[in-house]
C-alpha cells in the first residue's frame, strides 16, 4: 500500500505564502491516498467478464 | 523438405464467451487478442525451411462469427467454411485443455470439407491424452507430442514423402486401424536455437498492447495437480537474457510494444540466471514492463526489488493452498509464512501479484478450506495483489488424474480451468459425458469431506465479492469468524430470507456475477451482521455506507467537465472548477483511512474513531480504482466545486463560512486549495 502521499503542491509564486503557512496548509488541505486496488489485475477470464456485467466503479 | 502447404490453427481462448456483449468487453478483447506464442514460434521454424503457414487464429474467427449475420450456423461449420477453398495439405491445430471439445469439432468439420489433408494436433492437452483421442476420433490424423518444433517439420517432410512415420519420435498415429505411439522426441535444450516468433504472420499484433515472449520451458517442481510435467519433462531450461532482450528490442522497433508476459512455467527457479537477465534489462537502452509465474519460495525480498527495477510489474504466484498440511499432501511444500511475506513484498514495490489458489482437492478437509479461504482474504489486505480462487480440475497428465482417473465424476460444476463462461455448450457437453478419458478436466475428483456444490458457491462468493466489497469482506471475515462463518451465515440467510436457492452451478455463477447479489448481501450485512460487530460496529456501518453510496441512484458521481484542466495551473480567479469526470465523492461518519490501516496490519476494528470524513473515488491512469480521504479544508473546497461558482466565489465563501485556514488568508488558502485538488487530478478547471 502507497504511504500517505507527500504534497509536493507548486504553490503560485503569487500567493506570497511563508513556509510556515504552507506547512499549516499542507496539514488542513490533505489529500492522502487510503487504497489503491486494479479491478483487472489478476482476474480471470471469467472474473473479468462477470465483474464488467456492472460497470460501476466498486471497492476501495 | 518438399513444399506442403499448411495451416496452423490456435487453440481458441474466447469462445466461452457466447454472449457478444460480454465478449466484447475491452478486457475479454485483452485476452482474446494475445498472440497465440505456440503456433507463431512452429510457424517461424517452417518459415525457416521454406513453408509459410498460413495461421489462424480462432478468437478472431470467433469474433467474425459474433458479430457476422450468419444464423443458424455453429462456430465449427463457420470455421470449416471460411477454410473451404483453401487447398491445405495439412491443418495443425494447437489445443488447451479448456477449448479440447470445441477443437476437436472444428478438427472435424475442416476433415469433412478436406477429407484428403492431414489433420494434426500438438499443444499440452493433445501430447497428455494422444492416445484416447486417436482412439475416440478416427477423422484426427496425428498426434505431435511435446516440443513440436523439431517433431512437426519431421512429420510434413513424412507426409510429403521424405521419411518414415514410425522414426519421427514424439508423435502418435494411426497405421492400418492400430494406433501407433512412437518413442519421446527429446526436449529442446537451447532454447536459443529457436527462431523469434512469427509475428509478421499474425495481423493483429498491430493492436496489441503487449506481447506474450517464451523465455524458457520446463519446471523441476512435481507438483499432484499440474500437466505441464509430462509436456516439458520437468527439464528447466532458460533463453539467455541476451536472447530475450534482443527479442523483446525487435518486437518494440517493429510493433510498439514494451510489455511483455515471459512464459514460463517457473521463471525463477534459477536465482542467479533471473538475476543475469535483470542486469540485462537494466542494462539494455529501453525500459521495458515484464510480468513472468514464480513460486514464493523461489525469490527473496532482494531479488523481487532487483525484478521491480528491471521493469517487473506482473507476478503469478501459484500458492495452490491456504493449508499447510496439504501443502504437503499435493507435493507443493510452499511455506505460507513465507509466501505470505514474499506477496507482502512484491505489493510493496508496486508489482501487481496474482495470488493462485485452489479448492477441491480429494484430500481437503473442510478445515483445509477454511485456511484457503483465509488466505485468500489475508491477499486483500495488500493492494497489488489479486487471490484467485480455482476449482480442482483433474487435468490430464496429472498425478490427481492418474489416481482419480476411475472415480471422476460429472456433474454441472466445471472448474473454471475448464469452462469460464456461464453454460456449456450442448455439443461439447455430449463430447466430454462420451469421453471422460478425452476430457478428465471437466470432470471432479471425489471430494468425501467437502460439498462440491457448496465450494463452488463460496468459491463464486468470495470472487465476486471481493471485486465488489473487498474491504468490507476484509473487515466480515475478520470480525465474523472468518470468511467461511460469515459465507455460512449468508447462505442460510439468504434461504431463509429470500428464498433463494441454486437449481445448478451455472445459476450460482450467474447470480454472483450481478448486481442483485451485491443489493442483497449488503441487505444481510445490515440486518444480521452489523448487530454482531460490537466495538467494530461504527467502522463496518461505514463501510457499508460506502459501498452502499455506490448503489444510490443519485451517487454523485461528477460530470463531464466542460474543460480541461490546464498544465499550467489554475488560470484565472473567474474561472468555475469542477470535479473530473468519474470522480465518485463520499462521506462517512468513521476515519476511513485508520479503519483501511488496521484491516491492512489485522488489527481489530474495535473503537475507530467516530468522526466526519470525505472519501472520493478515482480512476488512476493505469486503470486503478484510488480511495482518497480528504482533510477538511479539502473536503469543504471540493464540495463547492460545482463547475459554476468561480475560484474568487470560492475563496469568498470560505472567508464568509469561517473555515479553519490554518491562520492563512482565506482566498490564498482557497488557491492553494484548488491547486492541490487540481495536481490531484480531482477537479478540473
Amino acid at each position: 500500500m502507497p504511504d500517505s502521499i507527500k504534497i509536493s503542491i507548486r504553490v503560485p509564486d503569487n500567493l506570497g505564502l511563508t513556509k510556515e503557512q504552507i506547512t499549516a496548509l499542507k496539514k488542513t488541505v490533505s489529500v492522502e491516498i487510503v487504497a489503491s486496488t486494479a479491478p483487472l489485475a489478476g482476474r480471470t477470464q471469467q472474473q473479468i467478464v462477470t465483474q464488467m456485467v456492472e460497470v460501476r466503479p466498486t471497492g476501495g | 523438405m518438399p513444399e506442403s502447404r499448411v495451416c496452423l490453427i490456435s487453440p481458441p481462448t474466447a469462445t466461452d464467451l457466447e454472449d457478444r456483449e460480454l465478449a466484447e468487453i475491452e478486457a475479454v478483447r485483452r485476452i482474446a487478442e494475445h498472440a497465440p506464442i505456440g503456433i507463431l514460434t512452429l510457424a517461424a521454424v517452417l518459415e525457416e525451411r521454406g513453408i509459410v503457414p498460413r495461421i489462424i487464429n480462432l478468437n478472431t474467427l470467433y469474433y467474425e462469427y459474433l458479430r457476422g449475420v450468419e444464423t443458424g450456423i455453429d462456430f465449427c461449420a463457420f470455421v470449416a467454411r471460411k477454410l473451404e477453398s483453401e487447398p491445405f495439405d495439412v491443418f495443425g491445430f494447437g489445443t488447451i485443455c479448456s477449448t479440447y471439445p470445441l477443437t476437436i469439432r472444428i478438427a472435424r468439420e475442416v476433415k469433412r470439407a478436406h477429407p484428403e489433408a492431414a489433420i494434426v494436433l500438438g499443444g499440452p492437452q493433445a501430447s497428455a491424452v494422444d492416445v484416447q483421442t486417436l482412439r475416440a476420433f478416427g477423422f484426427l490424423d496425428f498426434i505431435v507430442r511435446g516440443e513440436a518444433e523439431k517433431t512437426f517439420p519431421l512429420l510434413l517432410s513424412a507426409l510429403a514423402g521424405d521419411g518414415r512415420l514410425d522414426l519421427i519420435p514424439g508423435i502418435t498415429f494411426r497405421r492400418r486401424g492400430e494406433i501407433v505411439r512412437n518413442p519421446d522426441a527429446p526436449v529442446i535444450l537451447d532454447l536459443d536455437e529457436l527462431p523469434m516468433p512469427a509475428f509478421h504472420l499474425y495481423p493483429e499484433m498491430k493492436n496489441c498492447r503487449s506481447a506474450p515472449l517464451e523465455i524458457g520451458r520446463g519446471c523441476p517442481f512435481g507438483c499432484a495437480f499440474c500437466s505441464t510435467n509430462g509436456f516439458f519433462r520437468r527439464r528447466f531450461r532458460l533463453k539467455s537474457p541476451q536472447r530475450v532482450i534482443e527479442q523483446m528490442r525487435s518486437i518494440r522497433q517493429v510493433y510498439g510494444i514494451e510489455r511483455f508476459s515471459l512464459i514460463h512455467d517457473m521463471f525463477t527457479v534459477d536465482r542467479k540466471r533471473v538475476v543475469a537477465f535483470c542486469e540485462a534489462a537494466l542494462a539494455c537502452e529501453e525500459q521495458f514492463q515484464w510480468g513472468c509465474s514464480a513460486r514464493t519460495d523461489c525469490v527473496d525480498e532482494e531479488l523481487i526489488a532487483l525484478m521491480a527495477r528491471a521493469g517487473c510489474r506482473s507476478v503469478f504466484f501459484g500458492v495452490e493452498t491456504g493449508s499447510g498440511r496439504l501443502q504437503r499432501v499435493i507435493g507443493k511444500n510452499v511455506d505460507l509464512p513465507e509466501a505470505t511475506r514474499m506477496i507482502r513484498c512484491a505489493d510493496s514495490h508496486h508489482i501487481a501479484s496474482s495470488a493462485s489458489l485452489i479448492t477441491g482437492f480429494p484430500e481437503e478437509t473442510v478445515e483445509d478450506l477454511r485456511e484457503t479461504a483465509g488466505f485468500v482474504v489475508d491477499c486483500l489486505r495488500f493492494d497489488y495483489v489479486e487471490p484467485q480462487l480455482h476449482l480442482l480440475a483433474p487435468l490430464a497428465g496429472s498425478s490427481i488424474h492418474s489416481q482419480y482417473r476411475d472415480r471422476l465424476l460429472l456433474d454441472d460444476i466445471f472448474s473454471d480451468m475448464s469452462y469460464q463462461g456461464w453454460r456449456q455448450d450442448p455439443a461439447d457437453g455430449a463430447l466430454i459425458a462420451s469421453h471422460p478419458e478425452v476430457f478428465p478436466n471437466f470432470y471432479a475428483v471425489p471430494t468425501p469431506w467437502l460439498d462440491r456444490r457448496h465450494v463452488k458457491e463460496l468459491r463464486d462468493f468470495v470472487l465476486h465479492g471481493l471485486a465488489r466489497f473487498r474491504w468490507l469482506l476484509v473487515a466480515l471475515a475478520q470480525h465474523g469468524g472468518g470468511i467461511l462463518q460469515v459465507f455460512e451465515e449468508w447462505k442460510a440467510w439468504r434461504l431463509d430470507i429470500l428464498k433463494k436457492g441454486f437449481a445448478s452451478g451455472a445459476e450460482s455463477s450467474l447470480y454472483y456475477s450481478r448486481i442483485e447479489f451485491r443489493r442483497d448481501f449488503l441487505q444481510f450485512v445490515v440486518s444480521h451482521c452489523l448487530a454482531t460487530m460490537g466495538g467494530a460496529f461504527p467502522a463496518v456501518s461505514a463501510l457499508v455506507a460506502y459501498e452502499a453510496s455506490l448503489d444510490a441512484p443519485d451517487a454523485p458521481v461528477a460530470p463531464e467537465p466542460s474543460g480541461c484542466a490546464p498544465a499550467g495551473g489554475l488560470q484565472s480567479l473567474d474561472g468555475a472548477p469542477i470535479l473530473v469526470k468519474g470522480l465518485h465523492v463520499v462521506e462517512l461518519d468513521c476515519d476511513y483511512k485508520e479503519i483501511i490501516r488496521r484491516l491492512r496490519e489485522k488489527e481489530s476494528l474495535d473503537g475507530v474513531p467516530a468522526r466526519p470524513v470525505v472519501i472520493a473515488i478515482r480512476e488512476t491512469a493505469g486503470k486503478r480504482l484510488e480511495t482518497v480521504q480528504l482533510g477538511d479544508l479539502a473536503a469543504h473546497i471540493l464540495r463547492l466545486c460545482d463547475g459554476r461558482r468561480t475560484v474568487a466565489e470560492i475563496g469568498d465563501l470560505l472567508s464568509r463560512r469561517g473555515e479553519d485556514t490554518a491562520g492563512v488568508p482565506p482566498e490564498k488558502a482557497c488557491i492553494f486549495g484548488l491547486e492541490l485538488l487540481r495536481q490531484e487530478g480531482l477537479i478540473a478547471t
